[in-house]
């Protein structure tokens, strides 16, 4: 699904020293598995995922997704894999403010150009347990069921991969328990699902776990 | 995105940033009023002073005044020469205008400027009275004591009373009040008509002034399209009889319905060029405005446009929907500022009597700037958001 050879990233500000944040990670996921991906801050994991979620490009190294050289692409073909092929889910939630749940959900299929927009995205957040809540402002959901609003918006494309930084780090431990709950739900039926926690309990319950340290993968451990 | 719901987002932008989208759109509401109200109101008001004009003066009228030669070139003998040699010269009216001469009625005492004119004043200048007689040819060969009012003056000097049969005095010299002038307003140079005092020319020569001469004439033709022809063949007879060499400047000036026409369109430029341009300046401004407070909007909106370009947003469509915003802001504030201007300029065309030239065109430029407006100002805020690094964003 995912293959990364040698890649590297470095950051560099004016008057700081270059940052080399990925050095040289080798990195293969395949199709439905669900990866847990470890490590201190700093160590390089979100800049990682942003790559592998086609929001930043790699300095070096060769990146094919779904059969795809990441390097071969436009920014427009990058934009519609970010639609169709991958969904995100962020520590923030990032849910639009003063925008019903619902149509937080709507946002993808919008960009997809897709047809009955609403009756898919009401859908979606059934998915998540959320039927009762389709017109509610992001304001006035809890933070669990704003990450919910979030991991439907994910889900409502059928994306093949579901990429989550820290999804559970903004949540108490029964929610966690709850958004934990619905990737191994989706996973079951068949999406790729990769996300990074500090936690390691709830990474225990991915089927790999991904050690990352100084810009370098350490273990690939199940 | 569809056009639709690019419209749909946009509008809901709008509601949710009431405040944001007022003084975003306040200049462009108050630019589009302002050219539209003043496009329409210059329309009427050259519309209204070409008609005050026409009727005045006429569209197969010359007007012949002294000039260069200084008072005593202009004779009436000259103005026999010009009907007997020319045909299509079918009336004209001996003139001779007076300024500072004294009023007295009773203990009322005005400065005034005595008109003077001929019995043919009333076909030539198309103003008759509305009470009493207008001169005669006897009051012209009499040279009689007698005077026309405007209604204003009549009412001033009389209030309610009728003015005819009384006397008043004109540089202590007794006149009667014959007639009372029909009104006329105020004149394109600003003088209230309907306070002049008209005396028989005749009367202004011998008994006033005690002179030969005429200060001015007005010179009707039998077609208005042969005005200005006839108006050089007028010139020539005028050098002629004043023995002007050929190269020398005429000793008169001449004033033909092209001529003033042309003053017309250059008072009410500054109506309908000057304020409109000044109208433009302002929608410069608003452009300004909203193009910089879509800037800092951008800035705020930091994390929308990160979150959808993760979510598939191409650059295209997050330019397109920053685009349609400032657009939308501009086309609902442009479409207020098209109703104020039409209800300024209806009320204040009310109040000064003219009426009001709001046609299509007009409105039309005033959409047309709205939109400029919109797409000018968006272009920037635009670009930047399409631009916006999603990694930085999201962070």
């Amino acid at each position: 699904m995912m293959h990364l050879r040698g890649i590297s990233r470095s950051f560099e500000r004016p008057g700081e020293e270059r940052l080399d944040v990925l050095k040289g990670v080798d990195f293969d996921v395949d199709s439905g598995e669900f990866v847990a991906i470890v490590g201190p801050s700093g160590s390089g994991k979100t800049t990682l995922m942003n790559i592998m979620g086609l929001l930043d490009r790699p300095d070096a190294g060769e990146y094919e997704l779904a059969g795809q050289p990441v390097s071969d692409l436009t920014a427009a073909e990058m934009a519609r894999m970010r639609n169709r092929t991958l969904g995100f889910v962020f520590q923030q939630f990032h849910l639009l403010p003063r925008t019903t749940a619902a149509e937080n959900v709507e946002l993808p299929l919008i960009y997809s150009k897709a047809r009955e927009t609403r009756s898919r995205a009401i859908e979606a957040l059934c998915r998540v347990g959320l039927e009762d809540r389709l017109t509610h402002y992001p304001s006035e959901l809890s933070a669990g069921q704003q990450q919910r609003v979030a991991i439907a918006r994910a889900l409502v494309n059928d994306p093949e991969v579901i990429l989550a930084d820290e999804p559970t780090g903004n949540l108490d431990r029964s929610s966690g328990e709850q958004v934990m709950g619905l990737f191994a739900e989706l996973n079951d039926n068949g999406a790729t699902i990769l996300f990074i926690t500090h936690d390691e309990q709830l990474a225990s319950k991915a089927s790999r776990v991904v050690r990352f340290e100084d810009g370098h993968l350490l273990t690939q451990s199940n | 995105m569809n056009r639709k719901l690019l419209l749909a987002t946009s509008l809901r932008t709008m509601s949710r940033h009431k405040l944001r989208t007022f003084f975003m759109g306040v200049g462009v509401t108050v630019g589009v009023a302002t050219l539209l109200a003043t496009r329409s109101l210059g329309g009427g008001f050259e519309q209204a002073l070409l008609e005050k004009v026409d009727r005045m003066f006429g569209l197969s009228s010359i007007m012949l005044n002294d000039g260069g030669g200084g008072p005593g070139s202009f004779k009436i003998t000259d103005l026999e020469a010009i009907e007997e040699q020319i045909a299509e010269v079918v009336a004209w009216d001996p003139m001779l205008v007076v300024g500072g001469r004294e009023l007295k009625y009773q203990d009322i005492n005005r400065q005034v400027t005595i008109y003077g004119h001929s019995e043919r004043g009333e076909e030539v200048w198309n103003r008759g009275v509305v009470e009493g007689e207008y001169f005669s040819v006897d009051d012209s060969a009499s040279a009689a004591r007698v005077t026309l009012i405007g209604t204003r003056m009549a009412e001033a000097l009389f209030g309610e009373e009728s003015p005819i049969g009384e006397q008043i005095l004109l540089d202590s010299i007794p006149f009667f009040v014959k007639g009372v002038l029909e009104p006329l307003g105020i004149d394109p140079h600003g003088e209230d008509r309907d306070l002049d005092v008209h005396v028989p020319t005749a009367t202004v020569m011998r008994r006033l002034l005690n002179v030969d001469y005429i200060t001015s004439a007005k010179v009707l033709v039998s077609d208005p399209a042969i005005v200005e022809e006839t108006a050089e063949r007028i010139a020539s007879i005028l050098r002629q009889r004043h023995g002007i060499l050929e190269g020398e400047p005429d000793d008169f000036m001449m004033f033909t319905p092209k001529f003033i026409r042309q003053r017309v369109a250059e008072a009410s430029r500054a109506l309908k060029v000057y304020l409109p341009a000044a109208a433009v300046v302002v929608l410069l401004v608003a452009a300004i405005v909203i193009s910089s407070i879509m800037l800092v909007a951008v800035r705020e909106r930091f994390a929308e446009v990160g979150l959808r370009k993760a979510l598939g947003a191409t650059d295209g469509a997050i330019g397109l929907q920053f685009l349609a915003e400032a657009l939308a802001v501009s086309l609902a504030s442009g479409l207020v500022g098209v109703l104020l201007g039409f209800v300024a300029a209806k009320i204040i065309a009310a109040k000064m009597g003219l009426p009001t030239a709001i046609d299509m065109p007009t409105i039309a430029l005033a959409f047309a700037a709205a939109v400029v407006v919109g797409l000018l100002s968006g272009l920037l805020p635009a670009r930047q958001a399409a631009r916006l690094d999603p990694v930085e964003a999201l962070r």
